[in-house]
Order: structure tokens, then C-alpha cells, then sequence
């Protein structure tokens, strides 16, 4: 009996984006600046490789982690490196089609993680269920083997037995590799990063390469409006934001896509009718449905039995529910409830005041706050946080062939 | 630029509650179809007669309640197709008027309607009327009659095969004509062959799930074999168990309703297992010749007990296999 959901086939709309050329859309400002080498005083290579990563201020744009962090933790550690391409949600293809595309330089950031970890094998992981696809991902990119994951939507949590075993290993996002290499051979800061503009509202749907620090009203106006949006979602379209001020949210590292969608949907009130297919569907074998019906009759107490902190908020059971039902708002509220952060205040008081109302904002994104006050001129970083945990070496992976 | 703050995720799968609801109106509809090959139009003037008194029914609790009535949900129109088909083709109008009141007013609408009612509505209501009308929903006419639309007083009324099984004999009907439904029994029930296609469609529409049909009908197939009720052995009297009476029509359409039936698979099995035990319980011992609703009644009040040992079992599974995983960011207790 399938105790934890293979996940949905989504059909992934990638198309007219993905195969048209990735465009470079950058502040000229920005785009030229150049690392001062003579901060560097190391010994060896695999110490300069990580001060550049460190100075170029290059993010990991899959986990919003520092790329120098990553590195310097498994040097001398990973057996293999990996580089992420799995754009398993609908529209997005920020990291599938700047590997088709600049494959040298993720080529050369591949080799030279592989540099700083001392080993020797290295692989490019792509998502095997995009049928919509013109162009043929081949099975291998600048002589490096393509692994493909298999499964349904939230492919990291396809845990199928993987020839690759616990076998440690360095996975960094292709945007990452790129602009290692860009730091490493040509000096330059990251200040860029790339981003799938979609969406039935835009009129060139496409990948561009985006100055970090842009407004997304820049961003869809370089790529054309042919209506008035009703949803602006920064991130990708499971489990992405939807904003409201275009004009002030600003692009940052981890936006993988922008969409702009109309829909003109009628509110349906239809009510739970228990099919169970949120329960079918969850990775994390979660009954949402019951979470759902105790978050909207703030029945709080009874949450223990249905563990919502493991929740990983991939948002599979609100796509599924026929009812179009917020499952996952609830869930996420449920989650927040479980681990502490008593939604809707400070206080530590009993939870059926705390988490009254059902339209209140999720409280815990999975995201960044994407919409940051910034100067335009320098590209925001992460905070920075102890490395004593997370230990992304040893971090399950999904199955790939 | 108008713009609304919407919840991840922001795209939605395209299929609705009503498109649930409209695969088992569909699979219904061909059940008329063969009822009225068989018994003519009054099948359907019958089927029309019960979706409008339900759905009366509905429109009016909620406009006593006070609620607004979405004509999009088609609950009540599948409880009101659902009735008729479990009763014979003679039945008088007035009977499948009281059993569609009671289903909607008495065992759906007082639990708070969709998606909250316990018990099964259809399967109530049949209850109700075969308690309160037990001859005139359990004589069957011949097939092959074409009925009229108004009296059917004059006709003879036969007896169904699965009244012989009740009273140990062995019905006398070939395989064939037991599965084109050629025999004496319910309007919709007996048409094995075109229940069997439902049930394909609706397993692979998603709209009922293999699990609880398949343990439930096996079970029922395990249980017959073992203590068969007529004289003709093990083999031929899972042939008559499953295809006489409303077994195989409630084991579809009463056991697949998603708001009365567990929602966890393993439970779900369970529950088609316990099921399949307490029909054949009320088979063997009942002394009505079907008992599968009153199986059914019984167990639907049990479905959050099966829920919930379900979810302890899920839990254990979840933090045997997560738990190692996360360590000691999982909270002991919330």
C-alpha cells in the first residue's frame, strides 16, 4: 500500500519560453562589475575558488544559500557533484534552458566545484516528465551525463533506491554553476539571475537573464502585456507568491519565474466532499482533508494526530481538490501551529483566538519576502546563518536514471 | 493593474466536485438505459420523478436554513438516480416519494448536506421505505415487461432470485440471463454485465477507487464460497451472491460515495472487508432478502473510527520513515 504519495503529472506549459533563446535584460551599472582579486591572499586553488564564490556573492538559487558556504563544506567531502536542473513545476524552465543554452559554462562551474570537492564524478539532473518539450534534452551536455528524475510533481521527494546510494554529494542550481564560471574566468559579480516569464497575460513568454534588484512591472513590461493580469506570481506556479505591487517587489535571488495570469474564475462554493484524493497525492502522507476541516473549526487541539509540521508546502493537495477548496493555506497554518509560531500574533495564549480566521496569509511562505526595499544597485544577500547544520551532502536526493 | 493576492498553488487541476458528480450521474444514466430496454418509459418518468423530489427537497432545507442552494452541486440529482434503481419497476410513485424526502430531509440535510452527512442518503432512504413498504419493493416484475405509466396493479409480480437464495433454494436462471439481467429484480441492479462497465468508468475516471469495490467484492466472493446459502455448492453460490439482489449495484454506487467512506486506503480496505462480513451477516441472518443498505447503514457510523486507526497507523509509518530523516527538528508534541 503506498504509504507516500509518487506525486502528480502535471503537463508543464513549458513551451513557448523554454525554446526560444535566453535574453539578456541586465542594468549596465550593475552588469560590470568586477571582483577586486587583490582581497585574495590563499595558498591553494580550491581556497581561491571558494573566496571568489564568496566574493562574486554567489547564491544558490535553489536553497537561497551562499555558494561558498556550500562549497566549503564539502570540500574534500563530495564524491559527486550534481547540477540542478529539475524545473518540475509548470512554466517554469529558469534552469533547464540556460543549460541547453550556456552548457560550457555550467560545464566549467561543474569542473571547478568538482576542484574544490576533489573528486572526479559529476552529472547534470534534469526532470523526466516534460512531454511539451520542441527541443530534445540529449543525454549528455558538454560530455557530462544527464541523469533524468523520474515521478510526479514534487520530484525531490521522489525517494525511489538511486544507483548513486549514500554516496555524498554537492547539488548546486545551474544558475549557480554559471555564474561560478563567470567569476572564476571572467571576474564579475553576480548581478544577475534567470527567470521564466510566462503566463497567458504576456505576450513573449520567455527566459531572460534579469539584473538582480529589477521591479517585476520592469521585468513583464520587457516581455509585453496583452491584457490586464488579475494574479502577478513571483516564483513558480505551485508554490510561488502572488504580489500585488509590481512596482515595488523587486527580483532577488531565489525568483525563478514570473507569471501573469488571467483567469476569470466564479467563486464556486462547493464544499469538502471527502473524496480523499489530497490524502492520495501528498508526499509527505499528510490527510489534509482532516487538517483542513480542524484548521476551519479551530479545532487546533486535535492537530497532533495529523503531524502538519511535515508539511513541505509543494501545494499538490489545494491543485488536486475538486472542491477548490485552500488546503494548503490551511495546512500551512496548521504547520505553523505545530511548530510554535502561533499564527496571528505573539501570543502564547490558546490557539482557538490565535488562528481564527481562514483568510488570514499563510504565515509561513516557503519563500523569501520578495518584495524587500532595496537599492537597485546592490544586489541583496541572504542573512547569514550559522553553518553547523543543514548539511546539504548528505540531503536525500531524488532518483534519476 | 487590478490585482488579487491568491494562495499558492496557482494553477488548479481542471476537474470540479461537479465533474465528480456528473461521471456517476453518467455511469447511472446507463443503467436507465437498460431499464428502460427492458421495462420501458416508466423506468424513466420514475428516475425523473425521485431527482425532482430531491432535489425539491434540498432547494427547500436550504432556503429554511437560510443557506444559499448551489444548483452546481449535483449530490442531490445522484441520490435522487440512485433510488429508483434499487426498487423495482413497478413500484408506485409514492414510494420513492417517501424515500427520497427521508433520504434528503431526515439523512443528509440534518447533518449539515454535502460533505457532512454520515450516513449514506440513498441507502437511508431505501432502508426507510423497505422497512415501511416491505411488498411492494421486494416483487419484482418479469423482465421483458413493458410497463405503463400509471397502473401496474394487474400485472403479476414475480419473486426475485435473490428471495430463493433467502430461503435456501437455487434460483433457476442460466449465467446468461443472470448477467444481461434477464430475471426478476431491481430496475438498475441486475444488469451485471453494464454494472461491471460502470464500474470500469468510474475507477478509471478517479472517481471511485479500486481498493474498497475490489476488497468489498471479495470478501463477499470469500465469504459465499465458504458457507453457501443454497444447495448447488461453493462455486455457483458466489455466482448468485454477487449477482443477485443490490450487491453489486450498492457495492458501486452506495460504497463508493467518497463523503461516507473512509478516505485513507488502507482504511478503505478495511472497511470493504467489514462491509462485505456484515452483508453477508444480514444475508445469512437478516430476514429481509437484502440487507446490503442496513450493512451499509451500520457501517458508515463507524467510518471515523476507521479514520482515525487509520491515521494512528499512518502516523507510526510517517515518523518511522521521516523521523530518521529530520531528527530533531520534529516537535514531540504541538
Amino acid at each position: 500500500m503506498p504509504m507516500f504519495s509518487k506525486g502528480i503529472v502535471l503537463s508543464q506549459h513549458k513551451e513557448p519560453a523554454f525554446s526560444k533563446p535566453v535574453v539578456r535584460f541586465v542594468h549596465p551599472q550593475t552588469d560590470s562589475l568586477k571582483l577586486d582579486l587583490k582581497q585574495i591572499a590563499v595558498q591553494t586553488e580550491q581556497d581561491a575558488i571558494i573566496e571568489l564564490a564568496r566574493l562574486a556573492r554567489i547564491v544558490d538559487e535553489r536553497d537561497g544559500k551562499l555558494l561558498y558556504r556550500k562549497l566549503r563544506r564539502s570540500q574534500g567531502k563530495a564524491k559527486i557533484i550534481i547540477a540542478d536542473a529539475v524545473d518540475d513545476e509548470p512554466y517554469v524552465s529558469s534552469r533547464i534552458g540556460p543549460l541547453l543554452q550556456m552548457g560550457e559554462e555550467v560545464a566549467d562551474g561543474l569542473e571547478l566545484c568538482c576542484t574544490v570537492a576533489g573528486c572526479q564524478e559529476k552529472r547534470i539532473m534534469v526532470y523526466k516528465m516534460i512531454t511539451d518539450l520542441e527541443t530534445r534534452i540529449s543525454h549528455s551536455i558538454q560530455k557530462i551525463k544527464v541523469m533524468r528524475v523520474r515521478g510526479g510533481y514534487p520530484a525531490y521527494q521522489q525517494k525511489r533506491l538511486s544507483h548513486l546510494g549514500d554516496m555524498p554529494r554537492l547539488v548546486v542550481g545551474v544558475g549557480a554553476l554559471i555564474h561560478l564560471a563567470r567569476a572564476v574566468y571572467q571576474q564579475k559579480q553576480q548581478s544577475t539571475v534567470f527567470l521564466t516569464v510566462a503566463g497567458n497575460c504576456v505576450a513573449c513568454p520567455m527566459n531572460l537573464e534579469v539584473s538582480l534588484g529589477m521591479t517585476v512591472m520592469q521585468v513583464l513590461e520587457r516581455c509585453g502585456l496583452t491584457q490586464q493580469p488579475t494574479r502577478v506570481v513571483c516564483g513558480g506556479s505551485m508554490t510561488g507568491v502572488s504580489i500585488l505591487d509590481t512596482e515595488n517587489t523587486l527580483i532577488t535571488h531565489t525568483t525563478r519565474a514570473i507569471l501573469a495570469v488571467r483567469e476569470n474564475q466564479r467563486d464556486a462554493h462547493y464544499t469538502c466532499i471527502g473524496c480523499g484524493r489530497c490524502e492520495q497525492v501528498c508526499p509527505s502522507g499528510l490527510n489534509p482533508m482532516y487538517i483542513h476541516r480542524l484548521v476551519q473549526t479551530n479545532y487546533y487541539a486535535g492537530l497532533p494526530l495529523f503531524d502538519p509540521q511535515f508539511c513541505i508546502g509543494c501545494g499538490t493537495c489545494s491543485y488536486i481538490c475538486p472542491s477548490k477548496l485552500e488546503v494548503a493555506t490551511s495546512v500551512a497554518t496548521a504547520k505553523a501551529y505545530a511548530l510554535g509560531q502561533v499564527p496571528g500574533g505573539e501570543e502564547e495564549d490558546e490557539a482557538p483566538e490565535a488562528g481564527a480566521a481562514s483568510p488570514s496569509p499563510a504565515p509561513s511562505e516557503p519563500e523569501p519576502n520578495p518584495s524587500r526595499e532595496q537599492s537597485p544597485d546592490i544586489p541583496s544577500l541572504p542573512e547569514e546563518e550559522d553553518d553547523a547544520q543543514d548539511d546539504d551532502l548528505l540531503k536525500d536526493l531524488p532518483n534519476a536514471e | 493593474m487590478q490585482l488579487k493576492q491568491y494562495p499558492a498553488p496557482h494553477i488548479r487541476m481542471s476537474q470540479t466536485t461537479r465533474g465528480v458528480m456528473a461521471d456517476a450521474i453518467a455511469a447511472l444514466s446507463f443503467l436507465y438505459a437498460m431499464a428502460f430496454y427492458y421495462h420501458g418509459p416508466r423506468s424513466l418518468v420514475l428516475g425523473l420523478f425521485s431527482v425532482f423530489v430531491c432535489l425539491l427537497c434540498d432547494i427547500l432545507c436550504s432556503a429554511i436554513s437560510k443557506k444559499r442552494y448551489n444548483l452546481r452541486d449535483f449530490s442531490a440529482v445522484v441520490t435522487g438516480m440512485i433510488l429508483p434503481l434499487m426498487m423495482p419497476a413497478s413500484v408506485e410513485y409514492r414510494i420513492v416519494a417517501v424515500a427520497g424526502i427521508f433520504a434528503i430531509v431526515v439523512a443528509k440535510v440534518p447533518f449539515g448536506g454535502v460533505g457532512h452527512n454520515v450516513f449514506n442518503p440513498a441507502a437511508a432512504g431505501f432502508s426507510f421505505a423497505a422497512i415501511c413498504f416491505e411488498d411492494a419493493l421486494f416483487t419484482y416484475p418479469p423482465a421483458d415487461l413493458k410497463l405503463p405509466l400509471w397502473q401496474t396493479a394487474e400485472f403479476t409480480l414475480a419473486t426475485s432470485p435473490a428471495f430463493v437464495l433467502q430461503l435456501g433454494g437455487t434460483p433457476g436462471y442460466d449465467s446468461m440471463s443472470m448477467l444481461l439481467g434477464k430475471y426478476p429484480g431491481p430496475m438498475g441492479a441486475t444488469n451485471i454485465l453494464v454494472l461491471i462497465a460502470c464500474l470500469i468508468y468510474l475507477v478509471s475516471r478517479g472517481t471511485v477507487r479500486w481498493s474498497m469495490p475490489v476488497s468489498f467484492f471479495a470478501t463477499v466472493a470469500v465469504l459465499a464460497f465458504a458457507f453457501p446459502r443454497s444447495a448447488a455448492g461453493g462455486l455457483a453460490s458466489v455466482g448468485f451472491e454477487l449477482a443477485t439482489g443490490l450487491l453489486l449495484f450498492g457495492g458501486i454506487f452506495l460504497l463508493g460515495d467518497p463523503v461516507t467512506t473512509p478516505k485513507r486506503e488502507m482504511s478503505k480496505v478495511a472497511f470493504g472487508i467489514t462491509s462485505g462480513v456484515m452483508v453477508m451477516l444480514f444475508r445469512h441472518f437478516g430476514n429481509m432478502e437484502e440487507g446490503i443498505t442496513f450493512a451499509l447503514l451500520l457501517m458508515n457510523a463507524a467510518v471515523w473510527g476507521f479514520d482515525m486507526v487509520g491515521e494512528r497507523i499512518a502516523r507510526w509509518m510517517r515518523r518511522k520513515k521521516l523521523g530518521t530523516l529530520e531528527g530533531e527538528k520534529i516537535p514531540k508534541k504541538a
